[in-house]
């Protein structure tokens, strides 16, 4: 076993990993690319070279925009000629049927910002004369959508960032992927093991394996694309084509050979790279019935391919884990958004912020709806289907107004400490409501008096609660001298009225202001924690109070806060 | 095909971020698509985070067809005092 | 007098104070009243009935500030901080009554009382220290003058860390028929100038401190109905939402997107610079949180704030209301000017919707040359943000031109005879919402007892929210009695109870009435509350009625009555006079507008005003 080390790693020879692997390197890390055949062997190799923005789902178009943007500079970039053309993508209607879908679907992309248009028929004939026209309806027509020669993309990625010092290992096979105590990870093969300190799985196909390995379902199907090409012929088609409402797509290459094929999800053969008869000349009908003067070209070779879908049609480009990132799940259209991805995952690994451009691509924007069977919204499938497709759910937040923000726990949660009430003053809005909650419970009364909760405003804009939290030490026990106040085995506080002489030595030993002296009883009132079911959290509309689990470190930053805020007497 | 504007008010705003406030976005939708059909096909936002619709500062039903030059403006339960 | 031990959801006592004289009595709250009545609005209006002539000078000694609070004001359930003031209003002559959140009120319940009238005058300024049983008169010295963020600091510093603090700003020291009062430093009971008759009395500011409590006679059931209530108000995607996210400015778009949004003083129902100054704008630029009154989920309030500029500044708001006035109204589409020219209105304890207003119409007599530069002392033309904001404060200060502004804008437009520039009804000055776009709303301004007002009738509920059920606004049919029941009595009701309005968007009559008889122990069931409603917008009438108020001034200006002259509704108008009739007749009224023998004997009010009616 060979032992190497990295800044990062990234496992995947696509145009993904191989894009990510380029960008990281312009910023001066040190990166390995583990390969588990040849570069470009998977889902890149074998696609069918569209770089398109339109028919795409909505959360997509945006990337995809911004991706042709970069195509337009990739050849001067790479050093390469990628064969990049602009030439438009025509999605052409068959059936009268889905031409008022069609219509529907461009409309959603051009509110999306896309420049995309509906083309009559016989406008499509205008700018693609090889088509039938007796065949074509019209089109959706995006100018400046084209195609490109995967291969020469993937190779330019792939030279500039070995030039960049990226060490690659080839027929390579990840099959442990372990985290180490610095945060880091060790990746290991047959025969290496690369230890970094951030990990990168663009692994297409072979994503859901290897990540159900590292603990992370994620709910990727690989499905099957089907592609042929013809020998060379003169220039016929000049745009990239697409059909509605079926999986044929097609274009001329440089040379002229003409490349054609579809997908078919089939989860019985998810693994199968060959291709299928059947197939294949569905294909060779579809096409051409659309096209002229096909019947008697020659078909060169055929091949087969996998790539991962979503049930939303758009990759997953998330952290799994501290410093483990994972980009898959292109759905059989990644090419196209593959370089701007790895500009941005590279972002993403660097200054470890997540890029704005990507936040719709969390993978737990499934969480919830995994087992549902479930219709892509924003498609042209969509707005053809007739029954209402499921949406996402309603989001309790609202962009841009902080306070609209549920806390997040995930700091101060912690399953084996006893429960307590929690304090996220950014939530509080200083309505009193856990002051009347707690007097109604413990007063059968709105009294000013006996509070064992009370809210304070340090300034115009920050209000906290305060009240006993049940700390370690405990020094209102330990500084009361008449034995009247005991402590549970959970911890919790409570004072024996019958003992209590309302002396005031715990008060003043409080470091919370959580002990109060009742005028009314003559004794000392604290929290008791409501028997387990806090009245207080129950009335509080905004979870500036909330009853749980907590690591006692809330507790300490809790008694900072009121140290900070509430040195001098503040007034209510 | 139909040429409208579109507004998208308050955190409806989130479906279409580039958006500018009050910002009127065209869009060209295919003839007698309906108000209904405009939120869920073409906007994509889900019809239960409306609460008011206006074409051309009018109340109006959801199954209304949009003409030439009309202007929708989408609004989430707001309310003043 | 301590609070009485068999009043529940009341305090039991009404605490008098005698400027003139000093003296300070208790009386026991007359729970049979409280049963006809409610509290808050209902109570204080009935009262104010009896203690004056209605027809006397409202800046007189005579005229008594009635501060109540209602049976679940301080209850803790939600949205229960509400306390009104009533009096002969300063501004318009008709009932005042204006209403606030904040502190101030739940803290009059805790310190023992329901209501505090005061009555006479002080020859000095004075404050009012109320701590529970100890009420005294201190002189106000050096606090004369101050802005109510000062006062409130200086007497919190006099007398308890804890106080609440209700005060004047130089506004209604100066006797502005524009003032409010202001409580917690930013909330304002701002309309019909009822600060000026606190200032009339010399008092700066009344300081309550309370231990007591709020006993409520079914804790249990009070406290389940309070959860029901609070689930509603935290499910309702407009109070816990849009209120608490984007606050009420949030509509400043979409009442302009209906071409209902008055403009330059009414000359026009849309602006072009409606989305600088929407809810969203404000978010993006000046809003840093938002805050809570008491016991109240919804916590609409914006705490504000511009950085940098000539506008810098720190404070609350604005509301959807002063966004417009300050705003449309006077044409300034510049959010911090608007902000700041907010701060400043809280500053001098001014209202928002009288001042701008004011200035809006001062604008127009500007702009069409009945006004001249050197009057004015600068050129006050729509638009200029700057001169608006120079207004105000000229406005706070009475100082030149100002001391015409600080009396509102009926009188400028009388004293320089263009009446027709004045745009409200009864003398006070209309909301945003245009009277020819929401026939409802028209009606309602025309109608409203303490003039022209959105709050004691906002019928756009329904007009455009669909709340209860949707009406068109352009829709004349049935209006008059969506006018008259769902929105006139019952918000007349819920004013009463002490409970803020904004949960009407939430709840209904049924949720209230299911917190009062808990908290109260006494039959407060739905059908009452219909009946209490009209009862006190009956009251109120009658009062103004004695005022010398007739049919005639239940009417609108007549440029709304005008076809609207662009925008998505040109061409729409108030058609008042067809509605006034049908109106009357639902009431109970006379074809005058007097409520019959019939209508009095029904609502029980024959006995103690025989006086009104055919």
């Amino acid at each position: 076993m060979t032992h190497y080390q990295a800044d990062a790693v990234v496992v995947g020879g696509g145009i993904v990993g191989c894009a990510t692997a380029y960008q990281l390197t312009q910023s001066g890390m040190d990166v390995i690319l583990l390969e588990r055949a040849g570069i470009g062997s998977g889902a890149t190799g074998r696609s069918g070279g569209g770089v398109r923005q339109s028919a795409r789902v909505s959360g997509e178009i945006p990337l995809a925009i911004e991706s042709v943007n970069l195509f337009q500079g990739l050849s001067d970039e790479l050093g390469i000629d990628i064969d990049y053309t602009q030439s438009g993508n025509l999605r052409l209607v068959e059936m009268y049927d889905h031409r008022r879908p069609m219509q529907v679907d461009i409309s959603r992309q051009q509110s999306h910002g896309l420049d995309v248009q509906w083309l009559e028929g016989a406008d499509v004939i205008e700018i693609a004369p090889a088509l039938r026209r007796q065949e074509i309806i019209g089109a959706s027509y995006c100018p400046e959508d084209g195609h490109c020669d995967p291969f020469k993309l993937i190779t330019g990625y792939f030279n500039r960032a070995t030039q960049n010092g990226v060490r690659t290992l080839l027929n390579s096979d990840v099959h442990s992927i372990e985290r180490n105590d610095d945060g880091g990870s060790t990746v290991k093969t047959q025969q290496h093991s690369v230890k970094a300190g951030s990990i990168i799985l663009a692994t297409g196909s072979g994503t859901q394996e290897l990540c159900l390995k590292i603990g992370y379902d994620l709910p990727l199907v690989n499905a099957r694309y089907e592609s042929m090409i013809t020998e060379p012929l003169p220039p016929l088609l000049r745009q990239m084509f697409g059909v509605a409402s079926s999986d044929l797509f097609f274009r001329q290459t440089q040379n002229g050979g003409i490349h054609f094929g579809g997908g078919i999800i089939d989860e019985e053969e998810q693994e199968d790279v060959r291709t299928t008869q059947d197939n294949l000349e569905m294909a060779v009908s579809h096409i051409t019935r659309l096209v002229s003067n096909l019947e008697n070209a020659n078909l060169l070779r055929t091949w087969g391919g996998l790539d991962p879908s979503t049930p939303d049609g758009m990759p997953i480009i998330d952290m799994l884990d501290e410093n483990v990132f994972v980009a898959s799940g292109f759905c059989g259209h990644g090419l196209a958004t593959g370089p701007i991805v790895g500009h941005y995952l590279a972002q993403w690994v660097i200054d470890g912020n997540k890029p704005q451009p990507l936040a719709g691509f969390n993978r737990n924007r499934f969480d919830g709806w995994l087992q549902t069977k479930w219709t892509p919204s924003g498609s042209f499938e969509a707005a053809l289907a007739t029954q209402d497709t499921q949406v996402a759910g309603k989001s309790v937040a609202v962009e841009g107004v902080p306070f609209m923000t549920p806390p997040d726990f995930e700091q101060c949660d912690d399953e084996g400490a006893p429960h307590r009430l929690v304090v996220s003053p950014e939530m509080c809005t200083g309505c009193r409501m856990c002051e009347v909650a707690c007097s109604i419970h413990h007063t059968q009364s709105v009294s000013q008096t006996d509070l064992r909760i009370q809210v304070v405003y340090p300034s115009d804009d920050f209000f906290l609660p305060i009240m006993c939290i049940h700390c370690e030490p405990v020094f209102c026990l330990q500084a009361c001298t008449h034995k009247a106040m005991e402590q549970d085995e959970q911890g919790i506080v409570r004072v024996i009225d019958n003992k209590c002489v309302g002396c005031m030595d715990c008060v003043k030993a409080c470091p919370t202001g959580g002990v109060t002296f009742a005028i009314s009883r003559a004794t000392v009132v604290k929290c008791d924690l409501c028997d387990g079911d806090p009245a207080c959290t129950r009335y509080c509309p905004t979870m500036a109070i909330t009853y749980r689990q907590a690591d006692p470190a809330c507790a300490t930053k809790y008694k900072q806060l009121i140290d900070v805020h509430l040195k001098d007497r503040v007034t209510r | 095909m139909v040429h409208i504007t579109v507004k998208l008010n308050v955190s409806l705003r989130k479906y279409r971020s580039s958006l500018k406030i009050n910002e009127e976005m065209p869009i060209l939708i295919p003839s007698d698509t309906t108000l209904a059909e405009l939120l869920e096909h073409i906007l994509q936002i889900p019809a239960e985070e409306v609460a008011i619709h206006m074409v051309n500062g009018i109340k109006s039903d959801m199954d209304r067809i949009l003409v030439e030059g009309d202007k929708v403006a989408f609004w989430p339960p707001v309310a003043g005092g | 007098m301590s609070k009485r031990s068999e009043s529940y959801g009341y305090m039991g006592v009404i605490l008098r104070i005698n400027l003139s004289s000093g003296a300070i009595t208790r009386e026991p709250l007359d729970m049979t009243l409280a049963e006809k009545v409610i509290g808050g609005r209902g109570l204080a209006s009935y009262l104010l009935c009896h203690e004056i002539d209605p027809a006397i000078e409202p800046l007189s000694p005579d005229n008594p500030l009635i501060f109540a609070t209602g049976p679940l004001t301080g209850s803790g359930a939600p949205a229960t901080s509400r306390y009104v003031v009533v009096c002969k209003a300063p501004l318009t002559g008709t009932i005042a009554c204006s209403n606030s959140g904040g502190f101030f009120g739940p803290e009059l319940k805790f310190a023992g009382y329901d209501v505090l009238i005061i009555e006479g005058e002080s020859p000095d300024p004075v404050y009012i220290w109320i701590d529970d049983d100890k009420v005294e008169i201190r002189p106000a010295g050096s606090l004369w003058g101050q802005f109510p963020v000062a006062t409130e600091v200086e007497i919190k510093q006099a007398t308890h860390p804890s106080a609440k603090v209700a005060s004047i700003g130089p506004g209604g020291e100066k006797l502005s028929l524009l003032a409010g009062i202001v409580n917690d430093n930013y909330r304002l009971a701002a309309r019909s100038g009822v600060g000026a008759l606190m200032g009339k009395k010399k008092l700066k500011a009344i300081a309550v401190h309370g231990s007591e409590s709020v006993t409520l006679h079914d804790p249990e059931q009070f406290w389940k109905a309070t959860m029901d209530m609070h689930k509603k108000i935290t499910n309702d995607p407009i109070s816990f939402g849009s209120f608490r996210a984007y606050g009420t400015a949030s509509l400043v778009n979409l009442i302009n997107e209906m071409g209902a949004f008055p403009t330059r003083n009414f000359q026009s129902d849309t602006f072009e610079g409606a989305a600088d100054t929407s809810g969203e704008a404000l978010i993006q630029s000046v809003l840093k949180r938002n805050r809570a009154c008491f016991a109240c989920p919804i916590s609409c309030t914006r705490v504000s704030e511009v950085t940098a500029g000539p506008f810098k500044g720190r404070g609350e708001g604005p509301e959807y209301e002063s966004v417009w006035a300050l705003g449309a109204l006077c044409g300034v589409s510049d959010l911090a000017a608007v902000t700041k020219a907010n701060f400043l209105c809280s500053e001098y304890g001014i209202d928002t919707i009288s001042t701008g207003a004011t200035i809006a119409c001062a604008m127009e007599l500007f702009e069409s040359g009945v006004l001249s530069e050197q009057e004015i002392g600068f050129p006050l033309k729509f638009g200029d943000a700057a001169a608006m904001v120079r207004a105000v404060i000229m406005t706070g200060d009475r100082e030149g031109f100002g001391d015409i502004l600080a009396d509102g804008s009926y009188r400028l437009a009388q004293r320089y005879g263009h009446p027709e520039c004045f745009m409200g009804s009864k003398r006070l000055e209309m909301s945003a919402y245009s009277p020819r776009v929401f026939q409802g709303m028209a009606l309602q301004y025309a109608t409203s007892n303490r003039g022209a007002c959105h709050v004691r009738g906002n019928t756009v509920a329904a007009e455009l929210y669909g709340i209860p059920r949707y009406m068109p606004p352009e829709v004349m049919e049935q209006k008059e009695e969506m006018v008259r029941r769902p929105f006139q009595n019952s918000t007349a009701f819920v004013d009463s109870t002490g409970i803020c309005l904004f949960t009407k968007f939430a709840i209904t009559h049924r949720e209230i009435c299911a917190l009062l008889a808990p908290a109260t122990g006494i039959d407060f069931s739905f059908d009452r509350s219909i009946e209490q409603g009209d009862r006190i917008w009956n009251i109120e009438r009658m009062f103004n009625l004695k005022a010398g108020f007739t049919r005639a001034d239940d009417i609108l200006p007549e440029r709304v009555c005008e076809p609207s002259p662009d925008g998505p509704r040109a061409g729409s108008r108030a058609l008042l006079q067809k509605n006034l009739d049908t109106y009357y007749q639902l009431r109970g009224w006379d074809e005058m507008g007097r409520p019959t023998a019939i209508k009095l004997k029904e609502l029980g009010l024959e006995d103690w005003w025989g006086v009104c009616g055919s």
